[in-house]
């Protein structure tokens, strides 16, 4: 185990607007969405915004539509004197877990104290659901965008389809998904959904990209969700009990980087979550199983991809996932509970700092559906192209 | 299936490409150097990094990897539903993202042969598939 992030660098703050429906965060702008999440985390860490001296990002530092606040006016808003590290992971979503790695790296190096990672979206007509379709047509996209594949979570569905084929996952297990995550939602004040959903009604719902139907795609969210991270030392005179970083992984396969595009990847990782290169790394860092795993915070944007991260992580065995899942394994009372604070299927979609967010909550001992004793937490980013990530945190 | 309503391609260096579609005819980049067929086209043979490319005509016979079926339009686009978005694997290897045209929902399946149609747009020529085999 050659990890020399171990249990250096802890979680201290966490804070968060409230979640609205795509669009309905307006008037605000992005920068107050953001400045309210750091405000909040800041309080929450019992230090002054005036202490922050760091930024990690993920997704360019935006939403792919390149509505962001960016550091200089995060910044100018809240009074920041000075950083000494600013830094966003490449692509999209999938570097979500990974943007607290991120911060760990700044802080063990020494370049920033207090380093917030953070997540402010507002997707009003920019509907990330239909990005692929939107954007500007490159030399590369021009080889997907005449077939009128639109979004991220219609590729999914493609693979989905494929897992289907191959290991006969039925359409049941992804409904156990969608429901587990309801359940889950249902009781937390700050989610979106909170209407039970049943099996007939996700049945009879309406497909989007058959095989997949309303209820298998995440919400439409705006709000924001500010962590702030520091080093171990630090962490344990502040007010907070810490939340360690024991591992941090980002990347991920050339072959997954085209997961939301061309596709042509060889089969096994075609029917994968392309997290697979990431789980193996990550337990070899921090030296532990999926046994030792207490909550999982899977990454959620479509419900057949929560299904294959179990099987990158090894919650059960490649092409299991279906049964698996259907079985109960995911909820409460399963042998992995998954996305306890109702995930981006039933509580907010905030590009996966909710998970970051509930993770932390569970490791405190403070979440609203808490699962007695969570000593560790795995947090993935989503399973998106290049890279993908995954952290696991500890109490 | 709409006409004359896809997106336009942008051409980088792959122009013989859509030149190829506007004949109806698939043509993929193969490595000069080792004789890899890849796409979408790039810069270099990942295989052996010779920048040294010809165009390869294709059989344009395939099978159905995988295929979706929107059931609602969420693209001015693409208005008649509902239509299907298919990876098929060709024959010599690459597999691509098209549609599978001139069947209706549910009776394609993973594995049904295919070949390649065309559709001549407004400004290029989009690469579709048919089920059937080799003409």
């Amino acid at each position: 185990m050659s990890n020399p992030l171990y249990r250096k660098v802890a979680i201290v703050g966490v804070g968060a607007t409230p979640y609205y429906r795509r669009g309905e965060s307006q008037p605000q702008t992005i920068t107050e969405l953001a400045g309210k999440a750091i405000l909040a985390a800041a309080q929450d860490a019992g230090i002054s915004v005036k202490d922050i001296d760091g930024f990690a990002h993920y997704s360019g530092g935006g939403s792919g539509h390149n509505n962001f606040a960016d550091t200089n006016l995060i910044m100018e808003a809240l009074g920041i004197p000075e950083i000494g590290f600013t830094a966003t992971l490449t692509m999209g979503g999938g570097g979500s877990a990974a943007s607290i790695g991120l911060a760990g790296a700044a802080i063990l190096a020494g370049d920033a104290k207090y380093v917030v990672s953070l997540m402010a979206l507002q997707q009003g007509n920019n509907r990330l659901g239909v990005v692929l379709g939107a954007k500007p047509p490159t030399p590369e996209s021009s080889f997907v965008q005449p077939a009128g594949m639109v979004g991220p979570g219609h590729a999914m569905a493609i693979m989905a389809r494929r897992h289907m084929h191959k290991y006969g996952t039925r359409r049941e297990a992804f409904a156990e998904i969608a429901i587990t995550h309801r359940n889950h939602a249902m009781v937390r004040p700050t989610s979106l959904q909170k209407k039970p959903l049943t099996l007939e009604a996700y049945m009879s719902a309406r497909m989007i990209a058959e095989p997949l139907c309303l209820y298998d795609y995440c919400l439409e969210t705006d709000g924001a969700v500010a962590v702030i991270s520091t080093s171990a030392e630090r962490a344990r005179d502040l007010r907070q009990k810490p939340v360690y970083l024991l591992g941090s992984v980002h990347g991920g396969r050339r072959e997954w980087g085209r997961s939301f595009s061309w596709m042509n990847m060889p089969d096994d990782i075609f029917t994968s979550a392309g997290n697979l290169s990431i789980a193996r790394l990550l337990y070899e860092k921090t030296g532990l199983t999926p046994q030792n795993i207490d909550v999982a915070l899977l990454y959620d944007h479509f419900s057949p991809l929560v299904m294959m991260q179990l099987e990158d992580y090894g919650f059960c065995p490649v092409g299991e996932g279906g049964p698996f899942v259907e079985s109960g394994a995911i909820r409460m009372n399963g042998s992995i509970p998954v996305n306890p604070h109702g995930g981006n299927l039933s509580e907010g979609y905030v590009i996966g700092m909710t998970h970051v967010r509930e993770a932390v909550e569970q490791l405190r001992g403070t979440a609203v559906n808490q699962v007695k004793g969570a000593g560790l937490a795995l947090v993935t980013g989503g399973p998106a192209p290049i890279p993908v990530s995954g952290i696991i945190l500890g109490s | 299936m709409p006409e004359r309503t896809r997106p336009k391609p942008k051409n980088r260096f792959e122009q013989a490409y859509w030149d190829a579609l506007a004949r109806h005819q698939l043509s993929l980049q193969r490595c000069k150097g080792c004789g890899f067929v890849r796409h979408p086209p790039g810069e270099f043979c990942p295989e052996c990094w010779s920048g040294e490319f010809e165009w390869q005509p294709m059989s344009g016979v395939g099978s159905i990897v995988s295929i979706i079926w929107y059931m609602k339009s969420l693209d001015a686009r693409f208005p008649e539903v509902p239509y299907n978005v298919a990876l098929v694997r060709l024959a010599e290897g690459p597999a691509l993202i098209s549609n599978v045209v001139g069947s209706a929902f549910g009776e394609l399946k993973i594995g049904d042969p295919v070949r390649a149609c065309y559709s001549d747009e407004m400004d290029f020529t989009a690469l579709l598939f048919e089920r059937g085999s080799a003409r």
